[in-house]
């Protein structure tokens, strides 16, 4: 059975991942309101793909994941990124 | 009682299970993030044909309540890794708690998008409404009919795992969650998947065109 301290560290390891995902929502939302500020919409998925790294790797803790894992979470991503580049290579040159 | 985790056939050693439970749930999550990518190419392509309609579409979403159920989400993640690693180190006390908060903030989120939609629909914000006060407006149009639809299916995503994660907190009614954490891991990635594609949603939604 577990202490009280590994108690505490369970607690304290999501905590450090919310507040970061806190502070960024809080900079994401920053950024939109404040008039005038250039890229708006890359600055906010920029830091949306931050936010997703931490879930993904803090909380679904793919770092520590077997290779297999790993492949499987990233080829969802690639056939998407196809997708994305085959669609929008079309579009913008015609 | 012993606390090794319950095996089911055919494995007969922990880690292959817990090793076939997370690759499967991660093949799943393969197809979600091209079921979620479909929408997302809607929505890009969308905007590019009319962003100046686009953001006028968006500055009409209600940014208080869509901020409010983000901050609900993410906090909902952090308490489902604690009843996650909780129910592996045998806290049994704790994964309760933190099972029961989830299940709080997951219902309070479905709550607020329900005053929300309440919200959207007294301002007619609906694309087939006779009175819809931005018709005509291509890109406004083309974002709300998105908003409705992809935040309907995320809910319906959400409702599902809340489903799951109630099925979590009867296992430790049960006494078994201790044994069944791999359960707990897969019902976990799953909930952050669906908190990911909120994260996503909530700049394209509410922060675009303000």
């Amino acid at each position: 059975m577990m202490g009280a301290s590994e108690h505490r560290d369970i607690v304290l390891g999501a905590l450090r991942i919310w507040g970061a995902l806190l502070a960024l929502g809080a900079a994401s939302l920053a950024y939109a309101l404040i008039p005038g500020l250039p890229w708006k919409p890359m600055a906010a998925l920029a830091i949306v793909l931050v936010q997703a790294a931490l879930v993904l790797g803090g909380f679904m803790r793919l770092r520590q994941a077997s290779v297999l894992v790993r492949m499987t979470a990233l080829v969802g991503i690639v056939w998407l990124s196809f997708l994305f580049l085959m669609a929008f290579g079309d579009l913008w040159t015609r | 009682m012993s606390s090794a985790p319950i095996l089911v056939e055919p494995f007969e050693e922990p880690e292959r299970q817990r090793e076939a439970m997370v690759f499967g749930l991660w093949l799943f999550l393969a197809t979600e993030i091209l079921f979620f990518g479909g929408f997302f190419f809607l929505y890009a392509v969308a905007r590019m044909q009319d962003p100046s309609g686009f953001a006028m579409g968006a500055a009409r979403a209600n940014l208080l309540l869509g901020t409010v159920n983000t901050l609900l989400l993410m906090t909902s993640s952090a308490t489902l890794t604690v009843a996650e690693r909780a129910a592996r180190s045998e806290w049994v006390r704790g994964a309760r708690w933190a099972l029961l908060g989830t299940l709080a903030l997951g219902i309070a989120f479905l709550i607020v998008k329900g005053f929300e939609y309440r919200e959207d629909l007294s301002e007619h914000l609906f694309p087939t409404m006779p009175a819809f006060p931005l018709r005509g407006i291509v890109g406004a149009t083309r974002f709300w009919s998105f908003y409705w639809f992809v935040t309907i299916v995320h809910a319906i995503h959400l409702t599902i795992g809340l489903g799951c994660v109630a099925r979590l907190s009867w296992l430790v009614s049960r006494g078994t969650i201790a044994r069944r954490w791999m359960v707990a891991e897969v019902t976990t990635l799953y909930w952050h998947f669906v908190d990911i594609v909120w994260l996503l949603l909530w700049p394209l939604l509410y922060l675009v065109g303000r």
